[in-house]
């Protein structure tokens, strides 16, 4: 023990060797290397604009796309110009970063989210599922995948108010339009309903086969959820909507059937990959929110 | 009696500790300016520590601290020419007067162009923060077509004229020396250690030794800084001149107890410990200064009273001070560095200044006690003001380390 | 005798010191050394980087861990890629995207194939003809049968003729990313279809496959990743396996 105390027989190197490495040590923390800025390009780099580096890569590309001709036979002129305008641009790039642009502007703000997005998930997509993945997935999701069905539907409509029908109210038009579909039903023509009932064809340019997408679209969700139920020949009940009372018929309906994996494969590689890039986004998100420190006013939620 | 006396010293230092902040011991704020003829224009840049800025504006929490800044200091920072004054122009699009820069980590930046009518005959006027915080001190950097110089704005001295007749110079080593005494009579924690390094004297010829290795110290760090290798990382330092405070009190306690081997591994120990809990908390560099302080102490305390009857131990400590707070200086002036020719004189200056203050508050304190000692014959005097000193170094130096490592 | 013992030791101590001092020396110098060819690697014109040969080396054992670290997970370990994802056989001379120099090959290093950087190649994909229903199941069966004829592998007579109507037929417009002579276009990673090397496999189902679902794979960007002077030595790496074995 009594190594710890100074002793005549042992001499001062062991403790001395001891304070120099302890000092050495805490020096090691205390210091660092002293940071230089950069007075010369380094090394695959073109030009350094305020210590940022402009890639040699992209000037060799950019020099050879905007010549339409190889490098190597561009001219020290031509790539000056290119440079000076790459320069110009990681200037402009710079100043908007000091105004604050990233704050202040919403496309620079949106640009900038999607560029994260798509780096988020790119290195998921660089992962290709297998086989037995993309068939679970599909069987997870049957319901969603089916070859698109067609319809050639006429959407006949009661316009009330308005210039022509100033008088008509809906309890009215509605009255009408039971006896018209009443009439259709029992095998009367499509324009002698028009003709009699005042019945005006709401998308005339549409009355031929459409895709159902399309269809939707045209119809409007009201109109199309009663639009997809029914089958060729049919007409369906009167339906109110904001613009009047509307008659469906059904001229022709190809229903959409079901798609077996090998069909809907394309469309099952493609929402598989949007759906992992989608969670790979939400992860980064996620532990973007973890890093930060959001606080929200008081009576705030999110 | 004596044992109760310590009690209640190091109770009424703990106290006080615990009532001072970290920042107490260390120097006032600091900002940088860059001032930039061209032109009729005087464009100025300046750069402003994000504490600075948040105690200016009194808010921890950055809503519009920049715009607030920008205000102030559009109303603190001047120029005038022979015509009379030169306005702060309107810079176009929505920045209005003043530009805030997208500047380093930790800084507000801001850009205020000024427009003269005639360049001639030129005042630069800095008066921002003197109001709010005495001790700042402003480096600027001033290019009149060219003719760089360095210049210093503190309070009381707010204003350079640019002379007709001949260039600019930069301000002189006095003022840099000046920063340097101000530096030490400012920082409690400096001063703590040079008063605390008197009572280890066991001579009072000793004393030489003392202004000896601080002067060494301060001569090592303007070497190695005029080089521009290494740069310190603050807050670090700051803990570690800590722990030399600390230091001083176990030394005291080894001498009056005359235990060096328990004053070793107890030091070495609490500091060990504290790498310990550092380590399972987040292990970084703030465990390699610890681990290495802890050899330093265990080492240098278990052989201490062999080892400062030599020249190298009487040195060491003082020498260890100033090194370490001589790079004070170079460190503050890294977010705007002077070229290596600029820098000699800045840090001389303020080498020698905190030099000369050491010396000289040395010598007056240790005459001060010699003629107590001599004339009122108060022969406990020592012995109870040594173990104030150890209970109160010991504290004050813990707590400056641990506040000052916890940031 | 004591004498004898301190004189031992201090030619011991002189030993050990010119020993550790050659080994620093050395050292030092091979430091120099490495720096001085990184420099060269860096600031030559990317495709005439290969003509200094110890700049080759060194990007090769630079390469070497580097590759199997971040590129061997698809491209394999032998660097033959992996059919089942598409991943390119590195080994050949054969490239979906440029010609293979160590520019182009850095670029897509740099930036990578659809990887979601703005700077990647992602002009085209290979369209899912079956699918989309721009091609019966027959006719993409005839198209697999033109494919294996002008890669002088069995066919059958008649699909192959179908097939080759097909192929050139402006209604489907193969020719226009693969070329009349279907030799392909590096600029639009459309591959030579005349020499029988398939990315995604060359068997006649895989054909099936790559022209009834179509093909859109995705290499990662590595910029940010590895370092510029990771990227090109890899690049000098590929590039040179690429060309050693150039039948692959």
């Amino acid at each position: 023990m009594r190594a710890w105390s100074f002793s005549p027989r042992r001499g001062l190197a062991l403790p001395l060797a001891g304070i120099a490495v302890g000092l050495i040590a805490a020096g090691a923390a205390v210091f660092r290397k002293a940071p230089h800025p950069i007075t010369r390009v380094p090394e695959g780099y073109v030009a350094l604009v305020n210590q940022q580096g402009i890639l040699m890569s992209d000037f060799i590309s950019q020099t050879a796309t905007e010549m339409e001709e190889p490098f190597e036979q561009t001219t020290a002129a031509q790539r000056r110009k290119v440079l000076r305008e790459m320069i110009d641009k990681e200037l402009l790039v710079q100043r908007a970063q000091l105004l604050d642009l990233p704050e202040t502007t919403i496309e620079v703000r949106t640009v900038m989210a999607e560029a994260v997005d798509a780096q988020a998930a790119a290195p998921m997509l660089a992962q290709q599922p297998t086989e037995a993945q993309l068939r679970a997935y599909y069987e997870a999701h049957q319901s969603r995948y089916s070859t698109e069905g067609t319809m050639t539907v006429r959407n006949l409509v009661l316009h009330v108010g308005g210039y022509q029908n100033a008088d008509q109210s809906v309890a009215q038009a509605e009255a009408d339009a039971v006896e018209a579909v009443y009439q259709l039903r029992s095998g009367a023509t499509v324009d002698y309903v028009m003709e009699h009932f005042g019945f005006v064809d709401a998308d005339p340019q549409y009355d031929t086969q459409q895709l159902d997408f399309a269809a939707k679209i045209h119809l409007g969700s009201k109109l199309y959820a009663t639009a997809q139920g029914m089958s060729g020949g049919q007409v369906s009940d009167p339906i109110v909507d904001t613009d009047g009372v509307h008659v469906l018929v059904m001229q022709q309906r190809t229903p959409p059937v079901p798609a077996d994996f090998p069909t809907a494969r394309s469309q099952v590689y493609t929402e598989y990959q949007q759906e992992r890039a989608r969670l790979a986004q939400q992860r980064n998100l996620q532990y973007l929110r973890r890093q930060a420190q959001i606080l929200l006013a008081a009576g705030q939620s999110e | 009696m004596r044992l109760a006396l310590k009690c209640l010293a190091l109770l009424a230092l703990c106290a006080l500790a615990a009532a001072a902040r970290p920042a107490a011991a260390q120097s006032g704020g600091v900002s940088y300016s860059n001032w930039s003829l061209s032109g009729n224009l005087m464009i100025l840049r300046f750069l402003l520590p994000v504490a600075d800025a948040r105690r200016l504006v009194g808010s921890d929490i950055p809503i519009e601290t920049q715009a607030k800044v920008g205000d102030y200091l559009l109303d603190h920072l001047a120029v005038r020419s022979a015509d009379g004054d030169c306005p702060a122009i309107d810079q176009g699009f929505d920045i209005g007067r003043v530009d805030p820069l997208s500047v380093q980590p930790g800084m507000y930046g801001f850009e205020i162009f000024f427009r003269c009518t005639d360049p001639r005959g030129l005042v630069l006027q800095d008066t921002a923060l003197f109001d709010r915080l005495p001790g700042e001190v402003s480096f600027a950097r001033v290019d009149l077509g060219g003719q760089l110089s360095q210049q210093l704005f503190t309070a009381g001295h707010e204003q350079v004229r640019v002379p007709a007749t001949r260039p600019l110079r930069s301000a002189g080593i006095g003022r840099y020396l000046g920063l340097g005494v101000a530096h030490i009579l400012g920082g409690l924690d400096r001063l703590c250690f040079l008063l605390g390094s008197l009572l280890l004297l066991r001579r009072p010829r000793q004393v030489r030794h003392l202004i000896a290795g601080l002067s060494l110290g301060y001569t090592a760090s303007l070497l190695i800084a005029l080089g521009g290798w290494i740069t310190p990382r603050m807050t670090l330092l700051g803990a570690f001149i800590g722990f030399m405070v600390a230091f001083l009190s176990a030394q005291l306690l080894t001498r009056q107890t005359g235990k060096p081997r328990i004053l070793a591994l107890g030091s070495a120990g609490l500091l060990l410990w504290l790498a310990a809990v550092v380590l399972l908390a987040h292990g970084n560099l703030t465990v390699v200064l610890l681990a290495g302080a802890a050899l330093f102490a265990g080492c240098y305390l278990a052989i201490s009273d062999r080892f400062e009857q030599h020249l190298l131990g009487c040195l060491l400590v003082p020498a260890l001070f100033g090194f370490l707070d001589g790079f004070v200086l170079p460190a503050a002036l890294l977010p705007q560095p002077p070229s290596r020719r600029a820098l000699l004189p800045m840090l001389l200056g303020f080498d020698v200044g905190a030099v000369l203050v050491d010396a000289l508050l040395l010598l007056a304190v240790m005459g001060g006690a010699l003629w107590l000692l001599r004339w009122r014959r108060l022969p406990t005097l020592k012995a109870l003001v040594t173990d104030i000193a150890a209970a109160g170094l010991g504290g004050l130096g813990i707590f400056w380390m641990l506040s000052r490592l916890h940031g | 005798m004591m004498v004898a013992r301190r004189g031992r030791r201090w030619a011991l101590l002189a030993a050990a010191l010119i020993v550790a001092g050659a080994a620093l020396g050395a050292w030092l110098s091979s430091r120099a050394q490495r720096a001085r060819l990184v420099q060269q690697m860096m600031s030559a014109y990317p495709d005439k980087v290969t003509d200094n040969r110890a700049v080759v080396q060194l990007a090769l054992a630079q390469a070497r861990p580097l590759f199997a670290q971040y590129c061997a997970r698809c491209h394999g370990t032998d660097m033959r890629g992996n059919p089942a994802i598409g991943a390119s056989n590195l080994t050949n001379d054969v490239w979906l995207w440029g010609n293979g120099s160590v520019f182009q090959i850095e670029r897509i290093l740099l930036y990578g194939i659809r990887s979601g950087q703005p700077q990647s190649l992602h002009v085209t994909v290979m369209p899912a003809f079956g699918v989309m229903g721009r091609l019966s199941d027959a006719q993409v069966r005839d198209l697999v049968q033109y494919l294996l004829k002008l890669n002088h592998r069995p066919y059958q007579v008649g699909a192959a003729n179908t097939g080759e109507q097909l192929f050139h037929s402006d209604s489907y417009g193969c020719y226009d990313c693969h070329s009349a002579d279907a030799r392909g276009d590096p600029d639009y990673g459309a591959p030579n279809l005349t020499i029988d090397v398939w990315n995604n496999g060359g068997d006649p189902k895989s054909l099936y496959d790559s022209i009834y679902y179509g093909r859109d794979r995705v290499m990662p960007a590595w910029k940010g990743i590895l370092s510029l002077e990771q990227m090109r030595a890899l690049a000098i790496y590929i590039h040179v396996v690429s060309h050693a074995h150039p039948q692959g």
